[in-house]
């Protein structure tokens, strides 16, 4: 099959559905929401008993990060600070942001907050969420028949 | 002076790129800064630590290859990162004084000091009254 870009009568709709996918993730940013530029950036992996969250905290200490975690909200909430270079520095390019966050995620399922154990190492922090036993039972194991 | 980065289009750091056979990299976030003495890079490579990062400076051309262990075995329920090896390159187009390159990994921040040759530097000339 052959395909041209040009001249197809799509091309004004495929540019204003860009724009509009655009707008929705600078939308769901700015509400510090699940957009792709949502700082900072969280995975949640399911390890049966426990969930394990891991969120890419690079440059930060642990004094600098605040953890909390309620019923099946995770919340992460800082500041990241560059240290002042000399003043004749300056920015050739400039890529990574200097600010304050707080993010919160929903996690599949209820954990046991105070049993929440956060560890940082490597700029990545990880938290293991015991899940209560609710949230435990509520999962049905299925065998081969 | 001019900094171009060698910059794959939609290379961005969530976005994985593979090359040779399916394996996954990524261009860590990075700022530049340029003091009269050198340059200095500072890239975002969560994961990394100092012992799995290989760096090389050749005709003018910075390569950074960090290595982060995977763990492909979790089911996740959220995936806003992927993890894999972090990638860049990045062409500095004054001369650098090779030898002196430094790097060092920490919190999962990376930091490459590419001090300027002597006759890169710039200075201050005094005017004086005629």
């Amino acid at each position: 099959m052959f395909l041209t870009r040009t001249n197809t009568p799509l091309v004004p709709f495929r540019r204003m559905q860009r724009e509009f996918e655009e707008l929705a993730r600078e939308l769901t940013s700015a509400f510090g929401g699940n957009g792709e530029d949502a700082f900072p950036a969280v995975n949640v992996a399911d390890q049966g008993d426990t969930l394990l969250a891991e969120v890419e905290l690079p440059g930060m200490k642990l004094d600098g990060i605040d953890v909390s975690v309620e019923r099946n909200y995770l919340t992460i909430k800082g500041q990241r600070k560059f240290e002042n270079k000399s003043d004749d520095a300056v920015w050739r390019r400039r890529e990574r942001r200097e600010a304050q966050f707080a993010r919160t995620v929903e996690l599949p399922c209820e954990v046991k907050a105070d049993k929440a154990e956060a560890t940082l190492r490597d700029g990545v922090l990880t938290v293991i969420l015991p899940k209560t036993p609710a949230a435990q039972s509520r999962r049905v194991s299925v065998k081969a028949g | 002076m001019n900094t171009t980065i060698e910059n794959r289009p939609n290379a961005q750091r969530a976005i994985a790129t593979p090359i040779n056979g399916g394996e996954q990299f990524f261009r860590p976030q990075f700022d530049v800064i340029e003091t009269s003495e050198a340059f200095e890079v500072h890239a975002d490579v969560p994961g990394a630590t100092a012992d799995n990062v290989e760096i090389d400076f050749e005709r003018g051309v910075l390569s950074i290859h960090a290595r982060v262990r995977r763990d492909n075995n979790r089911k996740l329920v959220r995936r806003e990162f992927g993890v894999g090896d972090y990638r860049f390159q990045m062409f500095v187009s004054e001369d650098i004084d090779s030898e002196r390159i430094q790097a060092t990994v920490k919190h999962g921040e990376l930091t490459v000091r590419m001090p300027k040759a002597d006759r890169a530097r710039s200075r201050k000339i005094a005017v004086r009254e005629g």
